[in-house]
């Protein structure tokens, strides 16, 4: 046993400097600190002394406190940490194959409870209407102009920037071919098969999904989708049928918009970059866009919607804990919209023009 | 069971809340192990136990927001658990006061005291407004009608909730916690609110708490949870002359042994 004797003063100096010298040492010798002259200790100073002691209790030495002073004594106790945390034996992993095969049957169970979800959404939009359960009148209505004619600016004013820088970039390009007239083609045929829809899914993914999963999952915190259930509501008719319809409505629209917006910015760049001739710009413009375009934009801008608002309320109804976890699943619910819009789009291109 | 109508209507007698051994819990952690309790007309039933004592899962699987293990819950002579039509006229009979009173944020006050009726197919105006302002009135809260949750304090929010849990004319209220946040005062306030409604609406109230006053002022009858086992079951008085220490230390406010902080012993050398 080495003897150490303690300063009058373990001042917050002494802490910072023998303090962990005391803690390294502790580790590795049976140390016995002489206490009986401390007049006054530190609160860091006090923490280094139980840091020292539980450090050689972990590592198998003695540290020992002879003939410590009142003050010591006092300060030690005013301080006490409480005992080691007691360490829980570890669980054995159960065997590899029954290690994979429970991750199947987990991810079999997502795929299972989100079927099941999405399920419970369409036929909810039909209790609604049927009024066999019941919403808030008007849930709908409220709904549409918050997810849906709120987001128009945005729409527009993104979707026309965008319509402007590609036409001018490309209109260079087709330029310098000579071929400046088809940049109405192209500008149609990117902005109804593509870019309108995809975009207005994109922001509406951010600016909606977002909102929508920040309003379930507060709720769902506050206890106010329990209190909604012990009332006798359905969550899927109270709340997500209302976006679902609102969302899979006003989308479309939004993208129809969208796409006439940024095909109209592409018009100012051919009329005052390349000089074209807005009646010739049109005229092309309709021999290259086709109705069924038009169709496409409603059909795919629905199935975006769907996705957007069944994520986002998948989501945001399976938060649990504070209002940390709302911040976390907003984030999640822009991600997987955007992920999932992208792949969804991608497999209507595949689909369609492959 | 003869007419479920005349019974949900009449059921004076029997007790309106009757839980037989219910056993309930999340995922493989089992937290109610066996607990049954009766629930008279007008009587006011706390049920308190320190934390993890299955408080909480109790009302829980009680309000139907849980699934239980096992056991039986009848709500004025009807199996919750076996649905059907007049479970659910049963479960119409129970009110909840939620700890934060959990108002509809994107409805105002009106709105909220009205959404039940609004759920029973009912449109929120005419006599549905009458019915939810008389509500208001009788928690004092005539002047909120039009405000939104959040411009309310917590102990308005918790009487709006109070009103919402009433419109419905229950025969059960459930409160959780309901001084959680309140300064005494309004805790007080909110108490006396209760005990008047039992009185001219012969309610019978369900607490979930562990704020002593309340339990005081409030509780005739106690049921004591530990670890998920009924320790006691029986009035108030019986509880403080003959209960179990554990209970008399938590009244006198002692700390649980289990609770107390360990010290950390040092090897003292002469």
């Amino acid at each position: 046993m080495i003897e150490i004797p303690l300063p009058a003063h373990l001042d917050r100096a002494w802490a910072l400097n023998e303090g962990r010298g005391l803690v390294d040492r502790a580790m590795r010798d049976d140390l016995v600190l002489v206490g009986d002259r401390v007049e006054d200790v530190d609160a860091l100073a006090a923490g280094a002394l139980h840091h020292a002691r539980r450090q050689a209790g972990l590592h198998g030495k003695r540290l020992a406190l002879r003939a410590p002073s009142e003050r010591l004594r006092q300060r030690l106790e005013a301080l006490d940490p409480g005992p080691d945390a007691p360490v829980s034996p570890a669980r054995p992993l159960p065997p590899f194959l029954e290690r994979q095969g429970n991750l199947v049957w987990r991810q079999l169970d997502v795929i299972v409870e989100s079927a099941r979800f999405a399920l419970e959404m369409i036929l909810a939009v039909g209790h609604m209407a049927r009024g066999t359960d019941r919403t808030w009148p008007g849930a709908t209505w409220r709904q549409l102009h918050e997810l849906g004619t709120t987001a128009l600016p945005v729409v527009l004013l993104l979707t026309g920037l965008i319509g402007l820088t590609l036409a001018l970039l490309m209109g260079q390009q087709l330029a310098t071919y000579g071929a400046s007239i088809h940049l109405a083609t192209l500008m149609g045929v990117a902005f109804t098969r593509e870019v309108g829809p995809l975009l207005t899914a994109v922001i509406l993914a951010g600016r909606s999904g977002s909102a929508i999963t920040a309003e379930l999952a507060s709720m769902k915190v506050q206890e106010e989708v329990d209190a909604l259930r012990t009332m006798g509501a359905r969550e899927a008719t109270f709340l997500v049928a209302p976006r679902l319809l609102a969302m899979m409505v006003s989308m479309p629209i939004l993208a129809l918009f969208a796409s006439a917006c940024g095909i109209f910015a592409g018009m100012l760049i051919a009329v005052f970059q390349l000089g074209l001739s807005p009646d010739i710009y049109l005229q092309i413009l309709s021999e290259a866009v086709v109705a069924e375009d038009i169709f496409w934009i409603f059909a795919k801008s629905a199935v975006f919607a769907f996705i957007i608002v069944f994520l986002a309320c998948r989501i945001g109804l399976s938060v649990h804990g504070g209002s940390d976890a709302v911040g976390r699943a907003t984030t999640r619910t822009v991600v997987a919209g955007i992920f999932w819009t992208i792949i969804a789009d991608c497999a209507f291109a595949l689909a369609l023009y492959l | 069971m003869t007419d479920a109508k005349a019974n949900v209507g009449t059921a004076s007698a029997g007790p309106v809340l009757s839980v037989r051994d219910l056993r309930a819990g999340y995922g493989e952690r089992e937290i109610l192990k066996k607990v049954s309790v009766d629930v008279a007309p007008g009587e006011i039933r706390v049920v308190l136990g320190g934390s993890g004592s299955g408080k909480s899962t109790f009302l829980r699987n009680v309000l139907g927001l849980e699934t239980p293990w096992s056991g039986e819950i009848r709500v004025l002579g009807e199996d919750l658990a076996a649905g059907g039509v007049a479970a659910d006229r049963a479960r119409n009979h129970l009110g909840v006061l939620f700890q934060q009173g959990a108002l509809v944020t994107s409805l105002t006050v009106g709105q909220n005291v009205m959404l039940p009726l609004v759920l029973d197919g009912i449109r929120p105006d005419g006599a549905a407004e009458e019915i939810a302002r008389a509500r208001l009135s009788r928690v004092r809260l005539s002047h909120a009608w039009g405000l939104y949750p959040g411009e309310l304090s917590g102990g308005m929010r918790k009487r709006a909730a109070l009103a919402r849990a009433l419109v419905r004319e229950p025969r059960i209220l459930f409160c959780d916690e309901p001084s959680a946040g309140l300064d005494p005062l309004t805790s007080r306030e909110l108490d006396e609110l209760l005990l008047e409604l039992r009185d001219t609406l012969g309610l019978s109230i369900v607490l979930v708490t562990h704020e002593l006053d309340s339990i005081r002022a409030l509780a005739e009858k106690i049921l004591y949870l530990h670890l998920g086992d009924v320790l006691f079951d029986g009035t108030l008085q019986d509880a403080l002359d003959q209960g179990p220490d554990r209970i008399r230390d938590f009244f006198a406010r002692r700390l649980d042994p289990a609770d107390a902080i360990v010290p950390t012993t040092w090897e003292i050398l002469p």
